[in-house]
């Protein structure tokens, strides 16, 4: 992919505080129409990232280039094609739905026709009719969240920036708000989206990258990550009863890295392979263990994230 | 019941609002008022003005007006009230009066009766004390002089021999100062007074944030410590408890500062000072519980309620003292049922009367209102918690 | 213009702080005017203070004295008992209480006959005020008076109070010194100098809350990250500043006008619109200290607070509530520092001025410069302030 072409390119983007390397030589591009999904767990950089991206915060070196030109605290044209919808709901508490939005709004779009327009078309996008006059302390947290995208959305910016949008929403609230970044993305926006949701991450983006300690540890697709770290299918399979030796063997497949009998089921964790699945029932088969449901799991993005970062509790820095 | 209390105690003193209102607001005020009375105390320094003298002819030719003049203006006295400066004529004294030099300036007639010519900004800067101070001396100068001259008619040799002018002058009736209160009365004391009085208004705010904490409806916390497994009535009195200690705190250490830094007279019965201090702040927590249980009740409003009533405590300076007098004077009764003034009022009486009467009444006074802001918040309360469940 | 306009939006939902700081406080203000003696300016009126006389002697002589005293005063009854002096000194009713002791009027007679002291006449002042020393020269001055008779004409006491009322007739002439322009009444002087109060207090307060509104963390970023310009914020900020002043003054400094100044608005023109500058400038000093603690990011609390202790320690410092005569050298020279001292000054200088001319109106409006300077500094200090702790958090 050719540079010029990218939405969002980053080369090399170093932010300290002090001793802490907050993004470590951190380099990406971003294609027009893609959905982003930036992952990583808490402190890992995500959130800095983009600030940096928007320039809220200066860094310490790299290049940050929008949409072929680079991007500067007072870049005023490139900052009305992008929306942000900031990780916390950021909204005046003392104007209502329809005056936050629009005051918002405003910052992008000035002339008044216009932005009525805009102003309803983003009201409605969220579906918030019928809370137009509410104030934000009287709105639920699920409306909140869809007033937060609202603010950020109105102007029809052409780039994205969505941090962590679907925190502390309930299930028909956060289906609501990932069939609009569906939709926002079918309209031709390019997307930048950070989750801890994998399988949000897994449905919308069509690149991930994820981060950790500021770096990125792995890229692509979800298919490509999930071959990446070589994790394969889990099997589940209800064995009547099953000796140590068969067990044993098991074990011993290739491509198979654990295998464990909990009560009359047999879990195998396999790495990727052509066939893990005939290979372990032919152990059985041959071993005349009698089996009754068998389950195969393909591997999940979640699993493709612990596996990459590691199992251990974050936030304790 | 202990959990709760140390718990608002903890909190309070982190949240410095308290601290500041109760304990940095008067001392930051008590230094000012302090630098503003040092000089409040002499009596001839509130009454200073600038006089202009014309010294022609008709000044020269009064008997004994220059004498008195020099007399009251006389820098190492203590009778000091003006500093004179002379001018040859009056369109000079005018003149300097017109560019503000001096406040007024004297002329004296053909008949050596003396005029005097006040300025409207002499008057608007400093009242009308200085000049009927000047008045009265020139009157007296006068009166005397009449007097003298009515005695020289009838027995010229007195005047002869300076028998009549002694006589007049010589101050022979003189006024004792009696105190009929238990310490002199104070100026100042009553800015003091009104100041503790409104720190203890403003720190209705801490119960108020106290109790609103526990309050069902104000939010997680709220509802978390509802269903914690403690009499809700334990937790309140707790908090309550908490709040009332931190501000009594607050108030001893701001009225001992009054009292040992800025000299601020409270009398010699201690018990009842403290006594004062626990039943006002007592009764501003009380107050600051029911306004917790006022879902839209907002900090700025107790402030704003406190500033309106230390109005009639007459904290606002002198014009507010004369509207707060007037008004004990016309409705005592209006005054009374302000819980500041009633606060000002136990200090008054601690410090001036010998006989506790007056203490008591402010007293029980203020821990009526204590209870009936109680009762009406935990009937309030009631109401609120059985509206969420 | 739309910034701007949320702005003001944010402002006027903040009705609480606009209800109790602005509206409320400038009654007292009012209510405070209103108290003020509304004397006719065209003429001198002494000073009448509080006095009580009890008169233990009932001689023709102490009745003499008693009404002297009176005369002129306000008079206060008050019982010959111990808890009623104390009343009536303690909470001030009088300012001054002479009490004759028994017996004064013959004493008098007879040290006068032998050219020793007179008996002492007894007093309880409230404070060791003006006003009572004033009352004490008067008893004083009629009482030596009395006693100069007795000892150069003497005769009854008849004889004695006859001959000292004729001497004692007459009086110092008071004239106010004609001048070219109509003084202000007292009470639109006394009304707007407490304006400083719930002007400062009601800018600062209502600026610091909006300020701390827009300035929270996520609505900030959500702002930097737009393409609004950097000089159109801050520009509709301090146009927001700006109005708010002048809400605040027009509310404040109407009031006084319509309630005090009708009649002064005719005759005195330039002093009236004096007073008006000197508030309006104070409003807008006290906009850019509003300005300056958003920029340093204070708290809603913390603004109430800053408002209400700075609003008060500014009226006090600036002679806006007690007089700028009765401050001490040490402290008027710190008060200097106060833009509120500026303010009083212009107020004063209007409320007294001879003669409108430029002599007399220029340095009023120089003063009018210095109160404005406090605020060209405030805003400048937040400026710098608040882009260095935008440069600290961005770093």
């Amino acid at each position: 992919m050719a540079s010029s072409e990218a939405v969002v390119r980053i080369r090399n983007l170093v932010k300290r505080y002090g001793e802490l390397v907050a993004v470590d030589h951190l380099s990406l591009d971003i294609a027009p129409g893609e959905v982003f999904g930036l992952l990583g767990p808490n402190g890992s950089g995500k959130t800095t990232t983009i600030n940096c991206i928007l320039q809220l915060l200066s860094y310490d070196h790299g290049e940050i280039e929008l949409f072929g030109q680079p991007m500067r605290p007072n870049s005023y044209q490139l900052k009305r094609r992008i929306g942000v919808v900031p990780q916390e709901v950021a909204v005046f508490d003392e104007l209502t739905v329809r005056e936050n939005v629009d005051s918002f709004c405003a910052l992008y779009v000035s002339d008044r026709a216009r932005r009525r327009e805009l102003v309803d078309e983003a009201i409605e996008f969220v579906g918030l009719q019928k809370f137009e006059g509410f104030r934000p302390k009287k709105l639920s947290g699920g409306l909140l969240r869809r007033l937060n995208i609202a603010c950020g959305i109105a102007h029809r910016p052409e780039l994205i920036i969505m941090d962590e949008p679907t925190v502390a929403v309930d299930p028909q609230s956060r289906e609501s708000i990932l069939s609009g970044i569906e939709r926002l993305n079918a309209g031709g926006a390019t997307v930048i989206y950070t989750s801890h949701y994998m399988e949000e991450v897994e449905r919308l983006c069509s690149r991930i990258m994820i981060m950790d300690h500021g770096r990125s540890v792995a890229s692509g697709t979800a298919d490509e990550l999930k071959g990446m770290v070589g994790t394969g299918e889990k099997i589940s399979v209800e064995v009547d009863e099953m000796d140590d030796a068969t067990l044993e063997h098991v074990r011993s497949l290739p491509h198979v890295r654990a295998a464990e009998m909990d009560a009359s089921v047999l879990h195998v964790q396999c790495t990727s392979g052509a066939h893990n699945l005939a290979d372990v029932l032919g152990v059985l088969s041959g071993a005349g263990v009698s089996y009754g449901r068998v389950l195969s799991e393909p591997p999940t993005l979640n699993d493709v994230f612990l596996e990459i970062t590691g199992r251990a509790l974050r936030d304790e820095a | 019941m202990l959990a709760s209390l140390r718990n608002s105690v903890l909190s309070l003193v982190r949240d410095k609002a308290l601290l500041v209102w109760v304990l940095a607001f008067p001392i930051i005020m008590t230094c000012i008022f302090m630098g503003m009375f040092s000089g409040i105390e002499d009596a001839y320094t509130a009454v200073g003005s600038t006089l202009g003298v014309v010294r022609d002819e008709n000044y020269t030719a009064a008997l004994g007006l220059d004498e008195t003049i020099q007399a009251i203006s006389d820098a190492s006295s203590d009778q000091r009230i003006c500093d004179v400066t002379y001018y040859e004529s009056s369109a000079e004294a005018k003149a300097a009066a017109d560019a503000g030099e001096v406040d007024a300036y004297l002329t004296v007639d053909g008949e050596g009766t003396p005029q005097l010519n006040v300025t409207h900004a002499g008057i608007a800067e400093n009242g009308s004390l200085p000049t009927s101070f000047l008045v009265e001396v020139l009157d007296f100068y006068l009166h005397a002089r009449n007097a003298i001259e009515k005695v020289a008619v009838t027995r010229p040799e007195l005047l002869a021999t300076g028998d009549a002018l002694s006589a007049f002058t010589g101050n022979a009736v003189q006024t004792v100062r009696l105190s009929a209160t238990k310490n002199p009365p104070s100026a100042d004391a009553r800015y003091y007074y009104a100041l503790l009085a409104m720190a203890t208004g403003m720190g209705a705010t801490a119960a108020m944030e106290s109790v609103r904490r526990l309050l069902p409806t104000a939010g997680p916390l709220g509802a978390r410590q509802t269903l914690a497994a403690v009499h809700r009535w334990r937790m309140l009195v707790g908090a309550l408890l908490g709040a009332w200690l931190c501000q009594l705190a607050c108030l001893i250490a701001a009225t001992l500062f009054m009292w040992g830094v800025a000299d601020v007279p409270f009398g010699e019965n201690v018990p009842g000072v403290v006594g004062a201090l626990a039943a006002s702040s007592l009764m501003a927590c009380a107050a600051g519980a029911l306004c917790g249980t006022a879902p839209r009740m907002e900090t700025g409003m107790i402030s704003g309620i406190t500033c309106l009533l230390s109005l009639f405590t007459g904290l606002y300076g002198t014009a507010s003292q004369q509207l707060a007098d007037s008004i004990e004077a016309t409705a005592p009764a209006l005054a009374h049922v302000n819980p500041l003034w009633q606060t000002t009022n136990c200090f008054y009486a601690l410090l001036y009367y010998d006989t506790p009467g007056a203490f008591l009444e402010s007293f029980a006074a203020l821990l009526m209102m204590a209870l009936v802001f109680l009762a009406l918040a935990s009937l309030r309360m009631r109401r609120t918690s059985y509206d969420h469940l | 213009m739309t910034t701007f306009r949320t702005y003001l939006k944010i402002f006027l939902s903040h009705r609480v702080y606009i209800a109790i700081y602005l509206v409320m406080l400038s009654l007292v203000g009012v209510i405070i005017g209103l108290s003020t003696s509304q004397a006719a300016t065209g003429e001198f009126q002494p000073t009448s203070v509080n006095v009580a006389v009890i008169d233990r002697d009932g001689s023709e002589l102490s009745a003499a004295l008693a009404s002297h005293v009176l005369a002129g005063n306000n008079q206060v009854d008050v019982a010959d008992e111990k808890r009623a002096i104390q009343d009536a000194v303690a909470r001030d009713q009088v300012s001054y209480l002479l009490v004759i002791p028994e017996g004064w009027g013959e004493g008098l007679l007879d040290a006068a006959r032998r050219g020793t002291q007179a008996p002492n006449l007894e007093t309880y002042v409230s404070y060791y005020s003006g006003a009572g020393r004033l009352v004490d020269v008067e008893a004083t001055g009629y009482a030596d008076g009395l006693y100069g008779m007795a000892a150069t004409l003497g005769g009854s006491e008849a004889d004695v109070v006859a001959a000292t009322d004729a001497s004692w007739e007459g009086s110092t002439r008071v004239s106010m010194i004609e001048q070219a322009a109509a003084p202000l009444p007292a009470s639109i002087v006394t009304a707007a100098e407490f304006a400083s109060y719930p002007i400062f207090s009601s800018a600062m307060v209502c600026i610091a809350v909006l300020m701390s509104s827009v300035g929270r963390q996520p609505v900030r970023d959500r702002r930097l990250a737009s393409p609004e310009p950097a000089h159109a914020r801050n520009l509709a900020l301090l146009g927001a500043c700006v109005t708010i002043a002048l809400i605040a003054w027009v509310w404040n400094f109407g009031l006084e006008v319509v309630v005090f100044g009708g009649s002064a608005l005719g005759s005195s023109p330039v002093q009236v619109a004096l007073v008006g500058a000197a508030l309006l400038v104070y409003a807008l000093v006290s906009a850019s200290v509003g300005f300056l603690a958003g920029q340093l990011g204070v708290s809603e609390n913390a603004a109430n607070a800053l408002a209400n202790i700075l609003g008060m320690v500014m009226s006090f410092l600036g002679g806006a509530w007690t007089g700028l005569s009765l401050l001490p050298d040490e402290l008027l020279a710190v008060a200097h520092f106060t833009p509120a001292y500026w303010a009083t000054l212009v107020i004063d200088g209007a409320a007294g001025m001879g003669e409108v001319s430029g002599a007399t109106v220029m340095p009023l409006v120089g003063n009018l410069g210095v109160c404005a300077l406090f605020g060209v500094a405030a805003v400048l200090v937040g400026l710098v302030l608040g882009r260095s702790r935008a440069r600290a958090q961005v770093a």
